[in-house]
C-alpha cells in the first residue's frame, strides 16, 4: 500500500518537474518578443509620439538578462520551486501566481461542476439505456447521444451564445459575475456567479454527458451478461438488489478512473469555452497571454493547468484503492493499465485522443 | 482478409448509422480530393451580392464579400481533411511503433518509455498545442499536423503495448519463436493483425481529435489565416458579426454544420470498426 | 430538457440576484476587453474607463481644431511671455476629500517626465504660481500651440497623496537634465545617467498597485470585473449638479460582442473604434431609437511595400500597384456606404481629408493624383517598367512571375475583409496575390525585420497636425530606421531613409520629419511643408494610403436623451468618455 502511494506521488512530482522544465525552454525558444507587442498596442492608441512609445516600452521592461541559459534555468527552477513564476510582462506589478490564483478558482468551479453534472446525467442515461437496451427508443437515444457527444464544445458555445444571450437575452454574454455585486458571501454575488456560470457549464455538459452515457451503457451491458450476475439471477436475487450491488457498482468502477482523465480533457477545453464566454478562468488567461505574448503568464497558465490535472489524477489514484482494494495487490496493479487503456478506446469524446 | 471484408460489409448493413457514417466520410474525402479541381472561387466580389439567401446559383447563399458559401465550403474541406489525416497518421505511426517496441522488447526500455508515455498522457494536449502553435505560428499543413500530434500518440502506444505484451505470452507467439521466425515476421504476421482494431479505431478518433483542435486553433486566431478552410470561415464570420444578423447566419452555420457532420460520421463509422474487431460484439 | 432546466434556474436567479440594470444606468460598450487591470496610469492595463469619468483631463481638444480646447479641470489658461499659466477649477477635490492643487499637477508632470511624455520636449521648467495655478515655461523655439496640444491631450493629473512620494528632488533634477540634453543631443540624452535614473523611477512606479482609484471626476468606482467597470456618481464633484446619470456601466468586450450588446438593447452607447460591418449597420438603423454617426477622424491605414525588395524598389511599379489596388471597392465591401467605420481616400496624399482641407488649397489638392482603380493605367505603367503580360499573368523583366504576398495583422478583422478584396482583384488582373494573416503579437516585428512583401500598416495619424501625422506614418522615425528599441536601425517598414522630397531636396526622411513635427507650429511654414510631403507621398508612393478611419458613434435614445446627430459636440469631442461628461454638463444628455 505504502509503496503504491509513494510510486504515485513520485510519478506526479516527476511529471510536474518535466512540465516546468518544458515551459522554461519553450519561453526561451519564443521568437519575437513581448516588447514589440506592447509597442504596437501603444501606437494604436494613437496619442503618443514614437519616442514616447519607445521609452514607455523600455521603462516597463528594462533589459532582458543576458546570462547563460543553464544559469537562467537553475534560477527559474529554484524560483518555481518556491512558487514564484515571475511577474506579468504586461503588468509588472502583478505576479503570475497572483493572476493565476485569481483565475484558477473559476476554472475549478466551472469545470468541476460541469464534470459532476455530465457524469451524473451520463451515468443515469447510460444505466437507463442499458436496462432497456432492446427498446426502439433506446436505439434512437443512443444515436442522439453519440451525435451530441461528437460536436466540438466551442460550436455548442457559439450556438448557446447566439440563442440564449444575443437573440433571447436570458443569460449575460460573459464574465464570471456582474460588476454591481460585491464579491463575498452574499446572496446577490452567489446568484450572479451562478447565472454567469450556467452557459459555460452547459457547454461542457451538453458535449460531455454523452461520453459517460455511452461508456456506462457499454459497461453495464457487459456486466449484465457476466457470469456472476447470471449466477446472482440464478440464486433468485431481486432485480433491484442485482442492479444496485452487482451491476451498478461493477460497471461504475471503470468510470471513476476515467473521471480523472477527462478532467484533463475538460481543463483543455476550458481554453475555448472560457474565451467565448469571457469567463476569467485559467483558459481565458492562457489565450489572452498567448495573444498578448505575455510569456510569463502564458507558461504559468500552462504549468498550472498541468499541475491541476496531475494532482487530480493523483487524488483519484489515492482514492481508488478505497473503492477497489484489488488495485494495490500486484495482480490488480498489472491489470489496471490495460484496463485503463482499453476503456479509453471506446467513445473517447471528440478531441479525446489529441486534446 | 475477404472474410473480414464480408464481415465488415455485413456489420455496415446491419448498423445503418455506421453505413451512413462511412458514406459521409467517403463523400468528404472525394470532396477534399476533387473539390478544388472542379470548383474555383470567383474573383468577383460586390457589396450588392453580400449575404444573399440560398438560391439555385448559391445553394448556401453568399458571404460578406458576395462570394459563394457552398464553393468556399467545398474548397475548405481539403485543408481540414489534409491536416486531420496527416496528424492521425503521425499519431498512429508513432503510437504503433513505440507500443510494439515496448511490448516486444520489454524490460528497462519498456519501463522508461512508459514513463514518458505517462507524462504525455497527463499533460493536457490542447493547452500544449496552443502554446506550441503560438511559438511556431505557421499555416504549413505539415507543421500544423506535427503540432497536433504532440501528445496524441501516447494513448495508442500504451494500448498497443498492453496488447503486444499479452500476446507475447500467448501460445502462438511461443510457437512462432520456437520455429525461429525473425522479429520482422513476428511483428508483421502475428502482432499487427491482433492490435489492428486498436490502431484502426485510434486512427479514426485521431482524425476527429485533430480536426477539433485544428479548427479550434483557427477560431482562436492562433493559427494564421490564409486561403479558406472551415475554421477560417467561422473565424471570419464571427468577426464580421455574422451571429448578429439572420441574413448572415447561414455563412456561420454552414461550416459549423460541415464540421459537426464530419465528426459525427467519423464516430459512427468507427463504431462499425469496433464491432468488426470486437469478437464478442461480432457474435451478436 | 437541460435547456429548459437551465432557463428556469436562470430566471429564478436573475430574479433574486437583482443584477438587472435599471434604466438610469448608462451602458457604454467599448471594444478592448481586459484580462488584467491596475489602477496605475503608468501601466498598460490602466482601465480605459478611468479617463474622464474618474480622472478629469485638463481640457478637451475641439477636433479638428488645433488651437481650441474646452476647459475641464483647467478652468482657464493664459499666455504670459514664454509662460503658460494654467488655473485649476477652484472647487475641484479628490475623492478622499483633499483639494486638487498645483502640487498634484506638478507631481504628475514629473512622473509623466519619467514616462517620456512629449510635453517635456516643449517646456523648460514647471512651477507653482499659486495654490491652484501652475506656470509652465516654454522651451526656446517651441510654438505655444504644441505645448497646449501635448499638455491638454497628454496629461491627466493624478493625486499626490498616492503618487507624490515617488516625486523626489532627484527625479525632478533628472527630468530637467534629461530633457535639456534631449533637446540638443537625443543620443547623448538616451545614454545619460539622468535617463537611467528616470527609467529606475519609472520601473518602480509601474509596479505600484493602488487598491482603488482616488479620482477627481464626476464618477467613482463601484466595481470592476474582466468585462465591466461599474461607476456611480460622486456627489463631491465640483459640477455634480449637472451630472444627471447616476450610474455608468462601462463594458470592455471583443468587437462582435459590442455590436451584439448594442443590437440586443443592453448597451446604450458606443464610441471609439466601434466597428459595425455593413450588415450590422443596416440592422442597427432598423432598430428602434437607434442612431449612428460616422465622424471623419484623423487615423488612416496604409499599404506598405518592402522597398528593399525588387520590384517594390521601382517607383513606377509602386505607382502601377496604386492603380491596381481597388481602393473604393475595398472600402465599400469592408465598411459599406452608410455611416461607415472607414472611407476610401479620394486622394492618397498621406492626410485625411479633414486635415488636408485645412492645410492645402483646393488647387493643390486637385493637382494630385487620385489613383482611382484603373487596370489599364496599371498595365501601361508595368509595361513601361519592363514587365510583360503573358497568358493574362504579369511577368517581371527577370522572367519570373509577378506575385504578391499580402500580409495583415490577424487582429484587424475589418481590414482583413478589405485586403481579401484587394487580393482577389489583383489576381483577376494578372497579379497573382495571396493574403496571409499574421498574429498581432509578432506582426510589427515581422514587418521591421523585412519579413514581408506587401503589408498593411495601421493606424497612422491621429493628430490634427499634418506634420505629426507624416512623422507617425511608416516613413517616420518610429518605423523607418528607428533609433530606439528592438527594431533599432532596422528598415523593413519605411522608405529611404534619404529621398528627394519636392521642395526640400534630398533629405533624410525620418530625421527631417521628426524635426519638423517637433519644431513647426501652425502657420504658412506648416502649410508649405505639408504640401511638400503630400506631393512626395502622392508621387513617389512610399506607401499607399488605402483607407481613412471614421469614428463610428452608436447610441440609443430608448433610455436617454442625447444631442441630435447634427450636434457639433459629436464632431468636436472624439472621446466617448469625455462626450458623456461634457454633454451632461451642457444639458444635452440626460436620462428620460
Amino acid at each position: 500500500m505504502i509503496s503504491y502511494i509513494v510510486r504515485r506521488v513520485v510519478m506526479a512530482a516527476v511529471i510536474i518537474y518535466v512540465v516546468v522544465t518544458l515551459s522554461f525552454f519553450m519561453v526561451r525558444l519564443m521568437p519575437g518578443n513581448p516588447m514589440d507587442y506592447l509597442e504596437s498596442q501603444l501606437e494604436r492608441q494613437g496619442n503618443l509620439t514614437p519616442q514616447q512609445v519607445e521609452e514607455k516600452v523600455h521603462a516597463i521592461y528594462g533589459l532582458l538578462p543576458n546570462e547563460p541559459v543553464w544559469k537562467q534555468y537553475l534560477q527559474y527552477m529554484a524560483q518555481a520551486a518556491q512558487g514564484n513564476l515571475g511577474t506579468s510582462l504586461n503588468d509588472p506589478g502583478q505576479t503570475v501566481v497572483h493572476i493565476i490564483a485569481g483565475a484558477l478558482p473559476w476554472t475549478i468551479f466551472s469545470v468541476g461542476v460541469a464534470l459532476i453534472v455530465s457524469f451524473v446525467i451520463g451515468i443515469a442515461v447510460g444505466t437507463v439505456m442499458a436496462a432497456f437496451q432492446d427498446r426502439q427508443l433506446t436505439k434512437v437515444a443512443t444515436l442522439f447521444v453519440s451525435f451530441i457527444s461528437a460536436i466540438p464544445n466551442y460550436l455548442v458555445a457559439i450556438v448557446l451564445i447566439y440563442l440564449l444571450a444575443d437573440t433571447y437575452r436570458v443569460f449575460p454574454t460573459g464574465g464570471a459575475y456582474a460588476a454591481d455585486v460585491n464579491p463575498g458571501a452574499n446572496l446577490p454575488f452567489i446568484g450572479s456567479v451562478l447565472v454567469h456560470a450556467i452557459m459555460p457549464i452547459a457547454s461542457y455538459s451538453i458535449v460531455g454527458f454523452g461520453g459517460w452515457a455511452l461508456q456506462m451503457k457499454g459497461s453495464a451491458v457487459s456486466t449484465l451478461g457476466s457470469e456472476y450476475v447470471r449466477a446472482a439471477e440464478a440464486r433468485g436475487l431481486g432485480a433491484r438488489r442485482i442492479t444496485q450491488t452487482y451491476v451498478g457498482r461493477n460497471s461504475m468502477l471503470p468510470q471513476v478512473t476515467l473521471l480523472a482523465l477527462s478532467l484533463g480533457f475538460m481543463f483543455g477545453g476550458s481554453v475555448f469555452i472560457e474565451t467565448y464566454f469571457n469567463y476569467p478562468g485559467i483558459g481565458y488567461q492562457l489565450i489572452n497571454a498567448v495573444n498578448s505574448r505575455d510569456y510569463s503568464v502564458m507558461m504559468g497558465c500552462f504549468v498550472l493547468i498541468t499541475v491541476s490535472v496531475v494532482i487530480s489524477n493523483l487524488l483519484v489514484d489515492l482514492v481508488y484503492p478505497l473503492v477497489d482494494p484489488r488495485i494495490v495487490s500486484p495482480a490488480g496493479r498489472r491489470s489496471r493499465p490495460g484496463a485503463r487503456a482499453g476503456a479509453e478506446e471506446q467513445n473517447v469524446p471528440v478531441g479525446g485522443t489529441v486534446a | 482478409m475477404s472474410d473480414l471484408m464480408r464481415d465488415f460489409w455485413r456489420i455496415l448493413r446491419a448498423d445503418k448509422s455506421a453505413l451512413v457514417g462511412g458514406i459521409i466520410v467517403l463523400i468528404y474525402l472525394l470532396t477534399a480530393i476533387f473539390g478544388p479541381v472542379i470548383f474555383h472561387l470567383s474573383n468577383v466580389q460586390s457589396a450588392a451580392n453580400a449575404y444573399l439567401g440560398p438560391s439555385v446559383r448559391h445553394p448556401l447563399g453568399t458571404d460578406f464579400l458576395g462570394q459563394d458559401v457552398a464553393t468556399e465550403l467545398i474548397l475548405g474541406a481539403r485543408p481540414i481533411m489534409e491536416v486531420g489525416l496527416m496528424a492521425a497518421t503521425i499519431i498512429t505511426l508513432i503510437g504503433v511503433v513505440i507500443g510494439l517496441l515496448c511490448g516486444y522488447v520489454g524490460g528497462l526500455f519498456d519501463d522508461t518509455v512508459m514513463r514518458v508515455v505517462d507524462v504525455a498522457l497527463t499533460i493536457p494536449g490542447l493547452p500544449l498545442i496552443i502554446v506550441i502553435a503560438a511559438i511556431v505560428h505557421s499555416s504549413n499543413p505539415f507543421v500544423l499536423a506535427g503540432i497536433l500530434s504532440v501528445t496524441g500518440w501516447a494513448g495508442l502506444a500504451r494500448a498497443v503495448r498492453s496488447q503486444a505484451t499479452s500476446l507475447r505470452t500467448m501460445d502462438f507467439m511461443a510457437a512462432a519463436r520456437v520455429q525461429g521466425l525473425p522479429l520482422r515476421n513476428i511483428v508483421a504476421r502475428q502482432l499487427l493483425p491482433n492490435v489492428g482494431p486498436y490502431v484502426a479505431i485510434h486512427f479514426l478518433l485521431g482524425i476527429t481529435g485533430a480536426i477539433y483542435a485544428e479548427v479550434g486553433l483557427f477560431l482562436l486566431g492562433v493559427a494564421p489565416i490564409s486561403g479558406t478552410n472551415w475554421g477560417i470561415m467561422i473565424n471570419l464570420a464571427m468577426s464580421q458579426g455574422a451571429l448578429l444578423s439572420s441574413r448572415s447566419l447561414i455563412y456561420l452555420f454552414a461550416p459549423m454544420a460541415a464540421i459537426v457532420i464530419l465528426q459525427v460520421a467519423f464516430v459512427f463509422f468507427s463504431r462499425a470498426l469496433d464491432s468488426l474487431f470486437n469478437p464478442r460484439l461480432r457474435v451478436q | 430538457m437541460l435547456g429548459t432546466l437551465a432557463l428556469a434556474v436562470a430566471l429564478l436567479l436573475t430574479a433574486c440576484g437583482g443584477n438587472q440594470s435599471s434604466n438610469a444606468t448608462l451602458v457604454m460598450a467599448s471594444s478592448g476587453p481586459w484580462t488584467q487591470w491596475q489602477w496605475n496610469p503608468w501601466t498598460t492595463v490602466f482601465p480605459g474607463a478611468a479617463g474622464g469619468f474618474i480622472y478629469l483631463p485638463l481640457a478637451v481638444q475641439d477636433w479638428p481644431n488645433l488651437t481650441s480646447f474646452t476647459p475641464m479641470l483647467a478652468s482657464s489658461w493664459s499666455v504670459q511671455g514664454d509662460k503658460l499659466l494654467v488655473k485649476l477649477q477652484p472647487n475641484a477635490r479628490w475623492q478622499n476629500g483633499q483639494p486638487v492643487t498645483s502640487t498634484d499637477l506638478i507631481d504628475t508632470l514629473y512622473l509623466y517626465g519619467a514616462d517620456g511624455a512629449p510635453v517635456w520636449a516643449d517646456i523648460a521648467s514647471v512651477s507653482a504660481a499659486g495654490q491652484k495655478e501652475v506656470a509652465l515655461t516654454l522651451r526656446k523655439g517651441v510654438p505655444m500651440v504644441l505645448l497646449e496640444n501635448n499638455l491638454f491631450n497628454g496629461i491627466i493629473p493624478f493625486p499626490s497623496s498616492v503618487w507624490g512620494k515617488y516625486v523626489t528632488p532627484s527625479l525632478k533634477a533628472d527630468v530637467i537634465a534629461y530633457n535639456n540634453l534631449a533637446a540638443t543631443d537625443p543620443n547623448a540624452a538616451a545614454s545619460s545617467a539622468a535617463n537611467q535614473g528616470l527609467a529606475a523611477v519609472f520601473q518602480k512606479v509601474a509596479k505600484v498597485a493602488p487598491s482603488t482609484p482616488i479620482g477627481d471626476g464626476p464618477y467613482k468606482l463601484a466595481g470592476i470585473t474582466t468585462q465591466e467597470v461599474r461607476l456611480i456618481k460622486w456627489d463631491g464633484y465640483y459640477d455634480a449638479k449637472s451630472i444627471t446619470i447616476p450610474q455608468i456601466s462601462f463594458l470592455g468586450l471583443a468587437q462582435p460582442d459590442v455590436n451584439a450588446q448594442l443590437l440586443s438593447g443592453r448597451a446604450d452607447f458606443s464610441s471609439g473604434w466601434l466597428y459595425m460591418p455593413p450588415t450590422i449597420v443596416q440592422r442597427w438603423n432598423h432598430t428602434q431609437d437607434a442612431h449612428l454617426l460616422s465622424v471623419p477622424g484623423t487615423f488612416q491605414a496604409q499599404v506598405i511595400f518592402n522597398d528593399t525588395q525588387y520590384p517594390f524598389t521601382d517607383t513606377t511599379v509602386r505607382q502601377a500597384l496604386a492603380y491596381a489596388f481597388p481602393l473604393q471597392k475595398m472600402n465599400q465591401l469592408a465598411w459599406g456606404n452608410i455611416s461607415p467605420h472607414a472611407v476610401y481616400p479620394q486622394i492618397p496624399d498621406g492626410l485625411t481629408p479633414k486635415v488636408a482641407d485645412q492645410f492645402l488649397t483646393q488647387s493643390q489638392l486637385s493637382s494630385l493624383n487620385t489613383y482611382s482603380y484603373d487596370p489599364s493605367k496599371a498595365d501601361q505603367l508595368l509595361t513601361s517598367a519592363g514587365f510583360q503580360k503573358k497568358n493574362g499573368e504579369w511577368y517581371m523583366p527577370n522572367g519570373k512571375q509577378l506575385t504578391l504576398a499580402l500580409s495583415i495583422d490577424a487582429a484587424w478583422t475589418d481590414q482583413v475583409a478589405a485586403l481579401k478584396v484587394a487580393a482577389s482583384t489583383l489576381s483577376s488582373i494578372g497579379i497573382q496575390s495571396t493574403l496571409t494573416t499574421v498574429e498581432d503579437a509578432t506582426y510589427v516585428q515581422d514587418l521591421h525585420s523585412g519579413n514581408f512583401q506587401v503589408a498593411t500598416y495601421c493606424c497612422a495619424g491621429g493628430s490634427p497636425d499634418p506634420l505629426t501625422d507624416f512623422a507617425a506614418s511608416p516613413m517616420g522615425s518610429l518605423e523607418n530606421y528607428t533609433t530606439y528599441g528592438n527594431n533599432k536601425g532596422q528598415h523593413g517598414i519605411g522608405f529611404g531613409p534619404t529621398a528627394d522630397v519636392p521642395g526640400l531636396g534630398t533629405v533624410n526622411v525620418p530625421e527631417t520629419l521628426d524635426a519638423e513635427a517637433n519644431g513647426v507650429g501652425p502657420g504658412s511654414q506648416m502649410k508649405d511643408l505639408t504640401w511638400d510631403w503630400a506631393k512626395f507621398v502622392n508621387q513617389q508612393v512610399p506607401y499607399l494610403q488605402y483607407t481613412n478611419f471614421a469614428n463610428q458613434i452608436a447610441y440609443s435614445t430608448s433610455n436617454f436623451d442625447w444631442p441630435k446627430t447634427s450636434n457639433q459636440t459629436w464632431v468636436n469631442i472624439n472621446s466617448g468618455n469625455y462626450a458623456v461628461i461634457l454633454e451632461q454638463e451642457n444639458g444635452s444628455l440626460h436620462p428620460k
